[in-house]
Parts: C-alpha cells; structure tokens; sequence
C-alpha cells in the first residue's frame, strides 16, 4: 500500500512538472511577446535544405512557366530557388561562390529575402523555429539559438538581440522570365533530402484569397488587397512599396524616396519590379526584349536586372540598391505601419 | 460502501489523431474511445471506478493518402484519465472522465513537452432493452474547459493549442450504440456505435485575460465503430480478446473563422485489445489500434501505433456480475 501511494505521487509529479522558465536571455524580446505565435511543427519541424543541390535549367521538370522562384545573380553567376520547394522548407543555407546566404522564405507573407550567413563575424546556419509573428516566418540561427523576424530584418529574442540581418539582393520572377534570362543558371534540385509533393502548394486557396490569414495581424491595413503582390523598397528608414499591378504595361517610374532618387522598373507580364538608387543614369528607355537586358539611358549605358550596367560610359559599374522584396501587401502595411504606396 | 484504495485510474487515451500539417494534432480531452458504460448491475446501484493509460506515437507524415518519409518530427500524447461511473440500474448511468495529458513535440533539435490537467466530460447514459440479448445504448455528454490550456515554451510563448492539455471550450458528445450479445454464437458480443463531437470554437485562445488571443475550433468529430469480444474462462478469469474496425472523419480545424490548411480527413483503424476479469471487483485491458488507412487534407503527421491499458474497480462488487459483455 505504502508503495502504491509513492508509486502514485511520483506519476503525479511527473505529470505535472511544468515546462523550463528558460533564462533571463530567452525571455526578453524586442517584439510584443504576446504576439508571437506557435504555428504547430517546433523548431525545425519544417526543414531547412542545408545541403542544397542544384541542376541544370534543361533538367527542371517540376516547374510550370508561371512558377515562382527567387534568384541570385553574382559575380555572373545565378541560382534559382523555385517557391516549390521553397513552401516546404522556407529556408535553404547555400554557399554561392565567396558568400553564404540563407534563402529564406515565408509562405505567408510571401516574402524571400537572401540573409547573409556571417552573423556576428561568424558563419551559420539558419533554421525554421515554428514561431511566426504576424504571420511572417521567425528563422533562428543555429550557432546562438538567437531568433529573428525575417520581415523586420532583426534579431528579437536571444544573444544577439538587436542585431540586424545584412542582406543580398534577389530577383522574384515566374520561371518563364528567368530560363529566358539565364538558360545556364543552376536550380535548386527536389533532391532535398526529404520526400515532399513539391509542386503542390501546402496551403490552399491561402494565395488568392485577400480574407484568409492564418493568424490575427498587430495592424491591418486595407489600402490595398491583402495578398495584393508588391515590391517594398526600405531605403534607410523611408519605405515605400509598388504594387506589380502598376506595370500591367511595363514601365519606367523616377521616384524620390529619403534622400535618394530611385529608378523602378517592372513587368507584370515578366512577373517582376527592381528597384535601384538611379546614380548617374540620365533618363531610361525600356526595352525587355534582350531581357536580362532592361534598357538604356539616354548616354547609351545598358543596365540589367541585376543592376550592372554592361554597355556605354558606366560599364563595369553597377548601380546601388537598397533593401527591397517582393511579398504580400498586408504583410508591408503590418511591418512598416503607414508605409507609402507609390500612385 | 466500501471503498479501497485504489483510484483505479483509467488512463484515457488522448487521441491525437487529427493532426495539421504546420499545426499538429488535436489536444484537448479525449473523450470518444471512453463513452461506454456498462450497466449489467442486476439489481441497485453501483460505483465503478477505472484508470486507463494510453500512449499515441504520432509519427507518421502523410500527404493526402501517401505516405512521405524523413520526417523531422515525432509526437507523442501520453493520456492518464480517471473514470467515475455511477450505474444507477439497468438502464441510467452516469459517467466523470478527468484527464491528465502529457502532450510532447520533439525534432532534432528541440523537445517540448506541456502537461496537466485536461478537460472534465460529463456522460449520460440510458440503455434500453431490445430483446433478450440485445440493448440500445444512448449517451449524450459535454466536455467542460477546466483544463490548462495557457501552456508555454522556455521562452514565453504558447504552445499550440494541439500541445495543450485543455481546450478552453464547451464541446458536446453524442453516442448511439448496439450491443448484441451471444451474437451469431454463445459468448460472443458485437458492439455497434456511431459517435458524434462537436467542438466550439474558442475565441480567445492564448489570452488568460480572455479579452484577445486568437479564435481557434477543433473539427468536429464523427466515429462509425463495431467490435467483437469473445468469453473464455480460464482458471475462474473471464478473458475476453476483442477486435474490430473503427472509421474516424474529422473535419477542418478553424482558424479565426476560416479552415486551417492540413487538417481534417478520414481514418480506418483497428483496435485489438484482450480484458481480465478475475472476480465481480476488478477488472483489466490492453489494447493496440493500428491505422491502416487514411485521407487527409493536404500534408499531416498522424498516428501509427496506440497502445493503452486499463483497470477498473468496482465498488461493492457482490451487487453485480461479472459483465460478460466485455464492454464496461
């Protein structure tokens, strides 16, 4: 009987022994903790592709011509990263000729940013930690177990709270638009390790429907249709976004955003807007029909999706850019309360 | 009356079968695999009192109906639930479910583990005779929210509401069933039943001060099961293995009003067990359920294996016999 009664106190105990506190490091956060969500899977209950491998644009055979990818143009070199396989793992740590970057992802807000793996002076991975905050992916990295907003490009819980994420530019485009302007480049592979329906998106009618959102925002903002697709240019503290349905006939738009003049040019045809600070290009003339090609300025300088000017006085060079991605509209209007919307 | 110690607790296997895809499982109490209550009392009342363990290994990916591998999850719902039943006579008998949950989500970098309290289920039941051998059984039941549903991670954030213990809403539970006994030959009993939850929704999910949070409702829940025992007699024990097929349909959970991608759909299992009975006082079970189909929507972890014991005690035994039915 006296065994029993332990018996039953230690099952009691055990059943009711509380999860960690967790230390002080862990508890604090820059952003509202009550608005941070558990979506489900855990930490890493998502994978991230860590060992990424790449095929040629003849062997792709998953892919529809209005298929989304994400890509990075550098040094001369371009890998694609289609949303496919993207929706399934929304983070892949790649090693691309001398810099590492984290493709990441959001299938949510619809949000790929290419984060640069050197966190701190030190390389590492990321990693998907299940949490979102305003529906907006939270990758961690692996080396301080630190986690971060990808939309708010900023470390907000962990060691290295308050550390801002450097980013690479990327390119957002149908893979019609990108085999056409890079036959040569390197696709990520569905070898991934994992075994995945990729093709089929994870989340249903989510992309269409402007009603839908998994989880309530801090800010709703209903300027615009809320999975209305938009580039959202951050240029040192002035932000503004451009809605891809402005170039239903491509085109050219001058824009001064803070200090800068930008040049944004985009097709809705093509799937694509890149924003650049203009630098010393005198006017544009548009022409997409030698796409990477966009066109050229009036001193016959050619520039190119990526932002390199290959033709005329300024060859060689290429022109600045800033912080800028495509995503949902609602996702822009939470993040960045108030931001513009060019007209 | 007599009371001896033991709470024989049935533990009260939380079936974490409905299982989202980005957000996985249902948690809350389980209640659809413990409605039955025996009234084979021949004259007066009688208290029962039952424990019941179960373990749910929820490690299977699915996609629709394929099965996918590489996995990087494992969930686990280890559920402890003590049974009161209170058979008043022949036909009424009423029926307290308490759970204990331990619900535990583990990757390769991270396990988390939330436990407590789960939800209180209150049961009525009235059988009525439809021949000699043969009874209707009719249940109707609700599940109050007195479970922990406020669960957090090391660093202060809720867990999901399928890693809660409790639910923090009003269900409502319904059963229809059939007992056959001495059915087609002696000693063998069929027992026919279709179930029914529905969940409310909970409209402040992860706000204790119950004025934000988030509206989340678990899909509703609807069971077609029958099931065989047959009676053996060994040494005076009554042994009773059974088996039989269970077909499950959940609907979508709900997320601020609208489906929740990755969950709902149909499952086939097939629960085996085998019941002791030694004297009119106590009684004992294992079982196993193993699914061998389903169809989900879209991309889900679901269960592969459950497993479960059980022990019941009956106060006063000497007013009642030894329920051949295998169905207490």
């Amino acid at each position: 009987m006296r065994l029993f009664k332990l018996s039953l106190l230690l099952v009691f105990v055990t059943i009711f022994s509380c999860s960690k506190k967790g230390t002080t490091a862990t508890r604090k956060w820059l952003i509202p903790e009550g608005q941070v969500r558990d979506g489900g899977p855990g930490k890493d209950g998502i994978p991230s592709v860590d060992n990424p491998q790449f095929i040629a644009v003849g062997e792709v055979d998953f892919l529809q011509d209005d298929d989304l990818v994400e890509g990075v143009v550098y040094k001369g070199k371009q890998r694609a990263y289609p949303h496919a396989i993207l929706d399934w793992h929304e983070i892949v740590n790649d090693d691309f000729d001398d810099i590492s970057y984290a493709l990441t992802y959001c299938p949510l807000t619809g949000t790929g940013i290419a984060w640069d793996r050197v966190v701190d002076g030190q390389l590492t991975t990321f990693g998907v930690s299940g949490k979102l905050y305003n529906n907006n992916l939270m990758p961690y990295d692996r080396r301080t177990d630190s986690y971060w907003s990808q939309l708010k490009l900023l470390c907000v819980n962990g060691t290295l709270i308050g550390t801002e994420a450097a980013t690479f530019p990327t390119i957002e485009t149908t893979w019609k638009t990108w085999k056409k302007m890079y036959p040569n480049s390197e696709v990520l592979s569905k070898n991934t390790g994992y075994s995945r329906n990729y093709g089929v998106y994870p989340y249903g009618g989510y992309k269409t429907d402007n009603d839908y959102l998994l989880f309530p925002n801090s800010i709703n903002d209903d300027r615009l249709p809320s999975k209305e697709r938009v580039l959202g240019v951050l240029n040192k503290g002035a932000n503004r976004v451009y809605s891809l349905n402005l170039f239903a006939t491509p085109k050219v738009i001058f824009d001064t955003l803070g200090d800068d003049e930008l040049i944004v040019i985009g097709s809705q045809a093509d799937n694509f807007i890149v924003a650049f600070r203009k630098g010393d290009l005198d006017g544009f003339t548009l022409d997409l029909s030698q796409l990477p090609v966009l066109g050229m300025d009036n001193a016959g300088n050619a520039l190119t999706i990526d932002g390199r000017i290959v033709e005329g006085p300024l060859s060689g060079t290429r022109l600045e850019q800033p912080i800028s991605f495509m995503g949902y509209w609602f996702a822009f209007g939470t993040f960045y309360a108030g931001i513009g919307i060019y007209e | 009356m007599r009371l001896i110690v033991y709470f024989s607790f049935y533990l009260i296997v939380l079936r974490c079968g409905n299982v989202q895809g980005q957000t996985c499982c249902s948690g809350g109490a389980p209640l659809m695999t413990s409605f039955d209550i025996g009234t084979n009392g021949p004259d007066g009342s009688y208290l029962a009192i039952g424990l019941d363990y179960e373990y749910n290994s929820v490690n299977k990916l699915v996609d629709n109906n394929r099965r996918l591998e590489n996995d990087p999850r494992h969930r686990s719902g280890q559920n402890l639930l003590l049974k009161i039943d209170y058979i008043h006579d022949a036909h009424w008998a009423f029926s307290g479910l308490l759970p204990m949950v331990i619900q535990q989500r583990t990757t390769f970098s991270e396990s988390e583990r939330a436990s407590g309290i789960g939800d209180l289920t209150l049961l009525g039941q009235y059988s009525k005779p439809l021949g000699s051998d043969m009874s209707l059984r009719l249940s109707l039941g609700a599940k109050l929210p007195v479970g922990n549903r406020f669960r957090r991670d090391d660093r202060g954030i809720f867990l999901s509401p399928d890693m809660q213990p409790g639910t923090g809403t009003f269900d409502f539970v319904g059963r229809a069933a059939v007992l056959r006994q001495h059915f087609i030959i002696p000693n063998l009993t069929n027992l026919t039943a279709v179930s029914y939850r529905y969940n409310t929704t909970n409209p402040h999910f992860g706000d204790p001060q119950r004025q934000g949070g988030r509206r989340f409702k678990f899909g509703n829940e609807a069971i077609l099961s029958t099931s065989f025992n047959y009676l053996f007699v060994l040494n005076a024990w009554f042994v009773l293995p059974d088996a039989g097929v269970r077909f499950r349909y959940a609907s979508p959970n709900e997320e601020e009003g609208s489906r929740a991608p990755n969950s709902g759909g149909y499952w086939m299992l097939i629960p085996v067990g085998v019941q002791f009975q030694p004297n009119e006082g106590l009684m004992f079970r294992a079982s196993v359920e193993f699914p061998v189909w389903e169809d989900l929507a879209g991309l889900q972890i679901t269960t592969d294996l459950k497993v479960g014991v059980q022990i019941r005690y009956f106060l006063e035994p000497g007013t009642r016999d030894r329920d051949r039915s295998g169905i207490d």
